[in-house]
């Protein structure tokens, strides 16, 4: 042991504690986080292999579902369309969910806050750190069903039901806007799983406190008697990403959901902000 | 005429319910506000009085039926008064909604039940010159007699405004009472025979100008004749007789007779409208295959003839879409302007274009009234290619489906029910024609020409009936035109004949590679049609021609954002940045308030410390020590004593509810500064189970963002002593190598504070023998180690310092000597306790008392430890046993107030 007492200088102490670099390389070593990558990086070749099964393709369908195989575009935006529905929530709810319970749990939260990196710091790293790992799923997602598309039905653009054939070239930047708009559909969803980590201790708890928060307001949006209250409910513009697949694309329902996204995301992240920066940490 | 949903702006409503409520919710962030806000108190509502008006039951006649009535009084009288009339099938609650909103308005408003509908008595005469007009001559009779009506003179002042059957009443009783100083007619005949049973749309050209030919609308005549019926068992319903009669001719397939022509006209505006002098808002839906834009377009040109000031304006809606929606803000204004402000009427012409498949609904604002023939010279002809021969089937059956009345192509459910039928028309009863892609974007506005020829092909001159419809193609999907079909019947001698046609007026808007197509067929589901087989050649004659009107002004009415959403967006983004900065100002000045250069005071100051929990156990209660540079001090309390609670807020994880801690002179808190010269185990390993031990340490070094060569990753790993496992996965190790790796992960950096929770747990005797020289030689650098246990001995061989807990409570501290006692104090085991006691006292010796059973213990002062043993077995007494100095353990347990030890 040497004797000399090591201190800090002041250049040091300027230093980031826990760099970005550093959580990315913790959260990816998790197979938890690396399946959710892979999972949704297979869905476009699933999704392809269950088109083979279900034979070829049905002739003047007037939905996605039904014009899936007419084009590279078009296979890659039904996809999309299916991955937005529950899947990309389930995966939101996973990321963020396990962000500070996923610590508590495994009794490494006290030994990162002992080093000492703030809690404040130490929420806004994960929550960044999340949200890319989440925007590089949709991202590859997107790329994937796009490859998987265009390799299997050609480069053709995205045929809206009920409208135009799109260029290719305006195709992608719809399905980019689409996936771009579904993470804006989940910036409530992130929210709450980072309040719920923060509170609850187990990352499951968390997890599924989302999806269970996700399948309620679901089911209260279904409840026409509600009338303009359900505009209070999260996933009440759940569907504002479809916007991109038709045409024309109704701009104001997505300016909805992203007020109603943000609304939520102040709301659920400055509560788990405030409670994450006094909780007694005992886990 | 027909059952109108009531009118209301739910659309508009709700639009503007998501800005206030999105604008609420940023501005508070509060969801229960929110909640409060978002269902508007019921607000105080102002009188409303129910009552019956005797009125003629036929002009002259002395029998009377009842009106049955609703008078709604503003809070501000007098007012302007509004005469509402309903939609056929309706009666006077489907205005409420209207009425009051009227009301709040300023108006007065009386709302009634026409004859023959709801509990007014009387029988239906399709607005007729000898029943309902003068009846509603009656209720303006009633207006001019309420003392809250406004008056000029003895004139009231009263507008009159009515939707369909309403729209109807509404012209004719304006036509025919001068004291009617505004009308509002919206999606509403001109003439009733033209309506129902229209002329042909197609004339042979250079033919006589003959009486044209007539198709009764069998589908809309049908559903208007079941809304009269009333529930009543008569078979004619409320309806007149003679009405009743006139239904079953035309529906049976019959001409209608000069006779029913003439009961007709007696229901039409067109035989009244020479009349009008008051300013007429004329609302006609595009989504009507009713009462088309020309029903408008004829009593817009009779009141401009008559001289009264006319505004025509075509909406997004009609009997086909969603009625008269969404025309309340048009509406209200128009009344302002005319019955409050008495403005003039101003001359503009502005028309909705319907969303197509690839753009927006439109609002176009001309610079005046244009008619269907749009403007003068600046038509598109677009050339059509198809051609092919008719068949119509013997009783025209199957008929095609072109579109479902009241459930026309302005609503989606619409739109897929109309596309799923018109699949399953029959091929052989239609020609299509259709344009190549167009090249420029074109706005259609008015009534489409086009010339066909007609050749029968059995080469005999024939009756031929066909109907005509626009529709626009974009790539695959292709949309019917709003605005229904155009009946062509004519006679056609046996060489053939052209044919001109105008299509129904509509809107449409074309984008470059639209397609415009033309279909001709020989049956519609909602015509009477012909029976008779036939079979005609169709060819095109012209190119199509597509009537424009220069816009003035464009407005997108669909599409675009809400700019209270906007607005609320901007807000929620600048509340966020706000917040985040507040955050970011807010931790730094905590921290750079933490790392105050204070004068560099011991390792560790603890005073009054003091937790308890949510449960209400008390943890730590009021406890206060100080450790010094050099000292390796132990923890010492039974389980629950508080020990680790009380590193834990030495280490800032929780917070005390009372006290403080200091280290180095600097306060310690939740991610405080100082925390970097810690090193922490508290309370049991903590790692990620499937990286290797290594890679944890390296990880957890990498976070602190220090540099790597400050580590000192091998004398920590030297500690660990873990061999070959250090590469393995932390998952597969044991508690004892899991706790070595997480000591030395606290030694990491060599901190200048090592705080040690329970470290001998789980480690095996030659571990915890190591262990021990590592912490002793860590605290002769001049660093100093705080280790908690519970192993008494343990404390006792490892420390130099001893502060000991119990239930929370400190109650004692200090070198471990002093706490345990003298270090010279003697305890002999002897055979004689009392001899041995006399004998050390006689020596003279500072203290001497009995120890348990069988022993004495004895200060000796000045005296030498030989000579207390000496004296002892000089008096003759055996001595068993001799320990020098206390151990821990009895103090401890005479200090926590045990009385028998427990091992």
């Amino acid at each position: 042991m040497s004797a000399a007492a090591t201190r800090p200088d002041a250049r040091e102490r300027r230093r980031r504690v826990l760099p970005f670099r550093v959580e990315l390389a913790r959260q990816l070593s998790q197979w938890r986080v690396r399946i959710v990558l892979l999972v949704l990086a297979v869905l476009p070749i699933v999704v392809r292999v269950a088109l083979l099964i279900g034979g070829p393709p049905s002739s003047g369908g007037t939905d996605l579902a039904a014009l899936a195989q007419a084009s590279g575009a078009t296979f890659a935006g039904f996809v999309l369309v299916l991955a937005g529905g529950f899947l990309v929530t389930l995966v939101a709810a996973l990321l963020f969910g396990d962000l500070i319970a996923g610590e508590a749990s495994r009794s490494t939260l006290k030994y990162l806050l002992t080093i000492p990196v703030p809690r404040m710091r130490l929420l806004a790293v994960k929550v960044l750190v999340a949200t890319v790992i989440l925007a590089v799923g949709i991202v590859a997602l997107t790329a994937i069903a796009l490859l998987v598309g265009v390799l299997s039905y050609g480069a053709g653009g995205l045929q809206v039901p009920g409208g135009p054939r799109l260029g290719f070239g305006d195709s992608v930047g719809r399905l980019a806007l689409t996936a771009a708009a579904s993470v804006v559909g989940l910036l409530w969803a992130a929210a709450l799983g980072t309040l719920l980590t923060v509170v609850a201790d187990s990352p499951l708890a968390a997890a599924g406190g989302v999806v269970l928060a996700s399948i309620l307001s679901r089911i209260l949006d279904q409840i026409p008697d509600l009338g303009d209250l359900r505009v209070l409910l999260p996933t009440h513009y759940s569907s504002a990403f479809r916007r991109f697949l038709t045409a024309p694309v109704d701009l104001a329902p997505v300016a909805d959901a992203l007020l109603s996204g943000l609304i939520w995301a102040i709301l659920f992240g400055t509560v788990a902000a405030w409670w994450f920066g006094r909780k007694d940490v005992s886990g | 005429m027909t059952v109108e949903p009531p009118p209301h702006l739910r659309r508009g409503r709700s639009r503007v319910a998501h800005g206030v409520l999105a604008a609420t919710l940023v501005v508070l962030a509060v969801l229960a506000t929110v909640l409060g806000a978002a269902t508007p108190a019921a607000a105080a509502q102002p009188p409303v009085r129910s009552f019956f008006v005797p009125v003629a039951d036929s002009p002259g006649s002395a029998s009377r039926i009842r009106l049955d009535v609703d008078l709604y009084t503003p809070a501000a009288t007098p007012a302007p008064a509004v005469l509402l009339a309903h939609g056929f099938g309706q009666d006077k609650t489907a205005l409420a909604p209207e009425a009051r909103r009227l009301q709040r308005e300023g108006f007065v408003v009386l709302a009634y039940s026409a004859r023959g509908f709801g509990r007014s008595g009387g029988r239906i005469g399709l607005d007729s010159l000898d029943g309902e007009v003068p009846d509603a001559r009656a209720l303006v009779d009633v207006l001019a007699r309420t003392p809250s009506v406004r008056r000029v003179g003895l004139d009231p002042v009263v507008g009159v405004v009515g939707g369909s059957y309403g729209g109807a009443l509404a012209l004719m009783l304006g036509a025919t009472d001068r004291r009617i100083d505004t009308v509002v007619a919206a999606i509403t005949w001109n003439d009733l025979a033209q309506a129902l049973i229209p002329a042909s749309a197609g004339r042979v050209v250079g033919a006589s100008a003959a009486a044209p030919l007539r198709d009764v609308k069998s589908g809309w005549a049908s559903r208007l004749f079941a809304d009269g019926l009333g529930g009543s068992a008569d078979p004619c319903g409320r309806f007149t007789p003679a009405f009743c009669s006139v239904y079953q001719r035309l529906i049976t397939g019959g001409a209608p007779t000069p006779a029913d022509l003439a009961l007709l006209a007696r229901s039409s505006p067109s035989t009244v409208l020479s009349g009008m002098r008051a300013p007429t808002l004329l609302l006609q839906g595009l989504q009507d295959s009713l009462f088309g834009l020309d029903q408008a377009d004829a009593n817009a040109r009779q009141i401009a003839a008559a001289g009264a000031p006319v505004q025509v304006r075509w909406f997004d809606g009609g009997h086909d879409g969603s009625g008269i929606a969404g025309t309340d803000a048009v509406v209200d204004a128009w009344l302002a302007a005319r019955l409050t402000g008495r403005q003039r009427v101003p001359s503009t012409f502005s028309y909705d274009v319907p969303a197509s498949a690839t753009s927006f609904p439109e609002r176009v604002t001309a610079s005046g009234y244009r008619g269907l023939t749009g403007d003068v010279g600046k038509a598109l002809s677009v050339p059509l290619n198809g051609g092919g021969t008719l068949v119509n089937p013997p009783g025209g059956l199957p008929s095609s489906f072109t579109s479902l009345p009241g459930l026309g192509g302005g609503t989606a459910i619409g739109r897929a029910a109309g596309g799923l039928l018109a699949r399953a028309n029959p091929p052989a009863e239609a020609v299509r024609f259709e344009s190549a892609p167009l090249q420029q974007p074109a706005v259609l506005a008015g009534a489409a020409t086009v010339r066909i020829r007609l050749t029968p092909v059995g080469g005999t001159a024939t009756d031929a009936m066909v109907y005509a419809q626009l529709s626009a193609r974009t790539g695959d999907a292709e949309r019917a035109l709003p605005g229904g079909v155009a009946p062509v019947r004519v006679h056609l001698p046996a060489s053939g004949a052209v044919v001109a046609v105008t299509l129904p007026g509509t809107a449409w808007s074309f984008a470059p590679g639209d397609r415009v197509a033309l279909t001709v067929r020989t049956s519609d589901a909602q015509f009477g049609g012909s029976a008779a087989p036939a079979a005609d050649r169709v060819a095109l004659n012209s190119p199509l021609v597509l009537p424009e009107i220069a816009p003035a002004a464009t407005a997108r009415t669909a599409g675009l954002p809400d700019p209270a959403v906007v607005i609320g967006i901007g807000a929620a983004l600048a509340v966020a940045v706000v917040l985040l900065v507040l955050a970011a100002v807010l931790g730094r000045r905590r921290r750079s308030v933490a790392a105050l250069p204070g004068p560099d005071g011991p390792p560790l100051a603890i005073r009054g410390l003091t937790k308890r929990f949510r449960s209400g156990f008390l943890a730590v209660d009021d406890v206060s020590f100080t450790v010094e540079r050099g000292q390796v001090l132990g923890l010492l309390g039974e389980n629950g004593a508080g020990k680790t609670t009380t590193l834990r807020m030495v280490a800032g994880l929780i917070r005390p509810d009372r006290g403080a801690v200091e280290a180095f002179g600097a306060p310690v808190g939740p991610g405080s500064p100082v925390l970097t010269r810690f090193g922490c185990f508290i309370e049991g390993p903590g790692f990620l189970p499937h990286l290797s031990g290594r890679r944890n340490l390296d990880l957890y070094w990498a976070a602190t963002g220090r540099p790597r060569r400050e580590a000192h990753l091998d004398e920590a790993l030297a500690v660990a002593d873990l061999g070959g496992a250090i590469d393995k996965r932390v998952r597969g190790y044991s508690q004892g190598m899991r706790q070595r790796l997480a000591i030395a992960q606290a030694m990491l950096g060599l901190p200048d504070l090592l705080v040690l929770d329970e470290p001998t747990n789980g480690l095996d005797p030659p571990q915890i023998t190591a262990l021990r020289g590592v912490l002793r030689r860590y605290a002769e650098g001049g660093r100093t180690v705080i280790v908690s246990s519970h192993l008494l001995a343990e404390v006792e061989r490892t420390c130099t310092h001893v502060v000991v807990m119990s239930h929370g409570r400190l109650v004692a501290a200090g070198p471990v000597g002093e706490v345990a006692g003298e270090a010279s104090e003697l305890v002999l085991d002897v055979t004689d306790q009392a001899g041995a006691l006399r004998a050390v006292r006689d020596l003279g010796v500072a203290r001497a008392e009995p120890h348990g059973g069988t022993g004495i213990r004895v200060d000796p002062g000045a005296l030498g430890v030989e000579d207390v043993i000496a004296a002892v077995v000089h008096a003759g007494i055996g001595i068993r046993d001799v320990q020098r100095g206390r151990h821990l353990e009895e103090a401890f347990l005479e200090l926590i107030g045990a009385t028998e030890p427990s091992a």
